[in-house]
């Protein structure tokens, strides 16, 4: 199949011949924006988790390897460009912002995008998206209020999807869909054909764009109403000048701005914030794991429990189906996998991995919570993976917690000091 | 009104993991409830050694027939000022004259100091509790059991710690921890246990097991239906411990899956404290050929073979494809299966043909 892309980054020799392209090449996208009439690919860029510090992995260029990708150094400093052959050269800019969070920079359309990172990423264990939670969000939202003009506008989606949830018939239906390569958002109502049955099942896509001041008085009010409003899942940074930068939940981040290192600056702010609310979480976990001391005549656990508690009980077809289209699936949106046993109907454990670096983990889950014990060495990764996608396709309110601190409380205080009022 | 006793909540292995779900760091409201974590103990050890002081060790060998370091199941460190908890967990009580008395005997004659059984700095005694779990309608009695050793230590010129025992139910909404009126408590205990305290909470039709941190203990005394339950969950945590080590692996590579190592870590490093070399041979010997029957589909792709002592299995992976279909092996690999016994492998190839 020819996947030719006419996306491709220009042969340039430096970083700030390319960031002077990327700046350009924004300038002009907003323009065209703003009169709405764009065609091309926006700069985008994808923020990457890899292993906590001083963890070993490969090289980048045997990660990147396993996809058939090349990657070739600029400068020297920590930037490279991302060659796909099959796509015809140059298809990405990887930049280290910090020494744990590479990030992609690139030009293809979302439809190219979005399922050449996630080739990537579902390619080796040594690399995840990063996950924003809701309650990231609502920080990062705390971070708007206090930084951008009031009058400026922005942007907030707030998205559930009851993936799971089935209104009639056998709760294995739809169990085929959960595969991700055939599925990005399931419609609400699916095919009406004569020989289909109409199955319907909750979702909520809501999209509020007003000024930073309206959106501040109303929106308590809002979630207090009606629960998927609890589940942000992209929110839109307003920009140091024209437009903003549009922060999605699953690390993707879009440049609606006019200025790429704008753009640049903010994805760096909040890898900084996320990397604080990560390294928190597994702080709080390791500490838990060692409280005992050094001495280890015998043993203690090395891991913790995190605890997720379902707002209420998932109903018995949800749960069933779940469990049916997650664990034992390669491809699935927690990237879990292992043999369920299952104890009871509404009692699954499974002692299975996490598919970001292969680690071991143990899960419980009734229709009241999911426990999961990490061991050490976990990533805080897959805490945001787990607490993220819940609230999307389960539980929009769902509460955790790390050990016994809330989850809530690791992110609190998350921003620098000095961002916020 | 009380639902019908399980077994499940008689089987020590049961009782050790609810233990330490009992000392987890959890939220107050989860269901499950961390009681003894909430009277502010923390777990110390699973299966320590606590070697005796010399100078006890002759009147500890005529009480209890020897003087070997007892390991109790768990050892939960207290609250300043209070006793630790030395934990044991019984299906059933026991009689003064048991064989299972000599372990309390020795238990309780540790644990007015711990200062040298835990190598603690000098100045100051360590004492604990000794606080034995069972079912419920075993409580009581086991209490008094341990109150006769503790007197007939008295009478040998032994000091003897503090006892009690606390007793598992199952009613309608969950499992039940309650101690016994017998013997006497630590101030802390008392105060979080005043009368039974729900620890797990449960549906009408719910199994009660929580996550087992320590699926599987050669020496421990269980039903045929609870201990192929447990050897099937140890076969899942080795499945998932040899999936790990295979995804991470540089390819190409050969790869050595050590068995011993993979069953250290299935079970958080306690199988090194399985005292019967029979038994860990036994168990490694298990887990192999579980691990052999789930990549068997791949044997000749992959070169398998599968040295011994110490246990392993060895195969090539050149490709992620290889990579990913031994994978897929591990992980839908039945750990409900039957095999073969240990007892026949010597009469049946790994491989039969």
């Amino acid at each position: 199949m020819n996947e030719a892309t006419n996306r491709l980054l220009p042969p340039l020799q430096s970083r700030r011949d390319f960031f002077d392209y990327l700046d350009g090449y924004s300038v002009q996208a907003a323009d065209e924006l703003f009169q709405r009439h764009t065609t091309r690919g926006l700069v985008k860029t994808y923020m990457l988790e890899t292993v906590r510090n001083g963890e070993p992995m490969p090289t980048m260029d045997s990660i990147f390897g396993r996809s058939g990708l090349q990657l070739s150094q600029v400068d020297g400093d920590g930037l490279f460009q991302v060659l796909d052959p099959r796509k015809g050269g140059a298809v990405a800019l990887l930049e280290f912002l910090n020494d744990r969070h590479p990030v992609l920079y690139t030009l293809m359309t979302t439809d190219e995008s979005d399922p050449w990172v996630r080739g990537l990423v579902d390619s080796t264990p040594w690399l995840d998206r990063l996950w924003l939670s809701a309650r990231l969000f609502q920080e990062l939202w705390r971070y708007v209020q206090t930084t951008a003009s009031p009058r400026r506008y922005t942007r907030l989606t707030f998205e559930y999807e009851g993936l799971y949830e089935v209104d009639e018939g056998p709760a294995g239906e739809a169990g085929q869909d959960e595969d991700e390569d055939n599925n990005e958002v399931e419609p609400t109502l699916q095919r009406d054909d004569d020989d289909r049955p109409i199955v319907e099942r909750r979702s909520s896509k809501f999209t509020m764009v007003d000024r930073v001041e309206t959106v501040r008085q109303k929106l308590p009010d809002l979630q207090n109403t009606y629960r998927p409003l609890y589940s942000i899942t992209q929110l839109r940074v307003p920009g140091s000048t024209r437009g903003g930068h549009d922060f999605y939940f699953d690390g993707k981040v879009t440049n609606r701005g006019d200025s790429f290192a704008d753009h640049r600056q903010n994805v760096q702010f909040v890898l900084g914030v996320y990397r604080r609310v990560t390294e928190r979480a597994e702080s709080t976990l390791w500490v838990s794991a060692e409280e005992a001391g050094a001495d280890q005549a015998g043993f203690n656990l090395k891991g913790a429990p995190v605890y997720l508690e379902f707002s209420e009980p998932l109903e018995q077809a949800t749960f069933d189906r779940w469990v049916n289209t997650t664990f034992e699936r390669k491809r699935n949106r927690f990237r879990l996998g292992g043999r369920p046993f299952r104890l009871s109907p509404g009692k699954v454990h499974v002692y299975g991995v996490d598919r970001h670096l292969w680690q071991p983990v143990l899960l419980e889950v009734t229709r009241r919570h999911i426990i999961a014990v990490l061991p050490k060495g976990t990533c805080g990764n897959t805490i945001h993976r787990l607490v993220t996608n819940v609230q999307r396709f389960l539980d929009p309110a769902v509460n955790a917690w790390v050990g016994d601190q809330p989850y809530n409380d690791l992110v609190d205080q998350a921003l620098p000091q000095g961002n916020v009022g | 009104m009380s639902a019908e006793l399980p077994d499940v909540l008689a089987d020590p292995i049961f009782q050790l993991n609810l233990t330490l779900w009992m000392l987890q760091p959890l939220p107050g409201m989860a269901s499950t409830r961390p009681v003894l974590r909430e009277a502010g103990y923390t777990l110390d050890s699973i299966s320590r050694p606590l070697p005796f002081p010399f100078a006890m060790r002759a009147a500890v060998a005529a009480a209890a027939g020897s003087h070997d370091a007892p390991c109790p199941d768990v050892l939960a460190a207290g609250p300043t000022q209070f006793d630790w908890l030395i934990i044991e967990c019984k299906g059933a009580g026991f009689g003064p004259d048991s064989s299972a008395a000599k372990q309390a005997t020795k238990l309780l004659a540790g644990a007015p100091d711990l200062t040298e059984p835990l190598a603690l700095a000098p100045g100051g005694a360590r004492s604990a509790h000794l606080t034995y779990l069972t079912r419920n309608d075993h409580r009581e009695a086991l209490a008094g059991t341990l109150e006769e050793l503790r007197a007939r230590l008295a009478a040998g010129g032994l000091r003897a710690g503090k006892s009690g025992a606390f007793g598992l139910s199952r009613e309608v909404d969950g499992v039940y921890i309650e101690r016994s009126a017998g013997g006497s408590w630590p101030a802390p205990v008392e105060q979080m246990l005043p009368g039974p305290t729900r620890v797990i909470q449960l549906d009408a039709d719910e199994d009660p097991r929580p996550l087992y941190f320590i699926p599987w203990d050669p020496g421990v005394d269980q039903g045929p239906a609870a201990r192929d339950e447990c050897k099937a969950i140890l076969f899942a945590r080795i499945a998932t411990e040899a999936t790990s080590e295979v995804g991470r692996t540089e390819l190409p590579a050969r790869v050595l899956l050590d068995v011993g190592e993979l069953l250290s870590r299935a079970t958080y490093g306690v199988s090194r404290r399985w005292r019967y070399k029979g038994d860990i041979d036994k168990v490694l010997r298990e887990c192999k050929r579980f691990l052999a029957d789930a990549v068997a589909p791949l044997k000749e792709r992959l070169a398998l073979a599968l040295p011994s002592g110490p246990e392993r299995l060895e195969f090539t992976l050149q490709t992620e494809n290889e990579r990913d279909a031994t994978i897929d092996c591990l992980m839908k690999a039945n750990p409900l299966k039957k095999l073969p016994t240990v007892e026949d492998e010597n009469q049946l190839p790994l491989f039969p043909e």
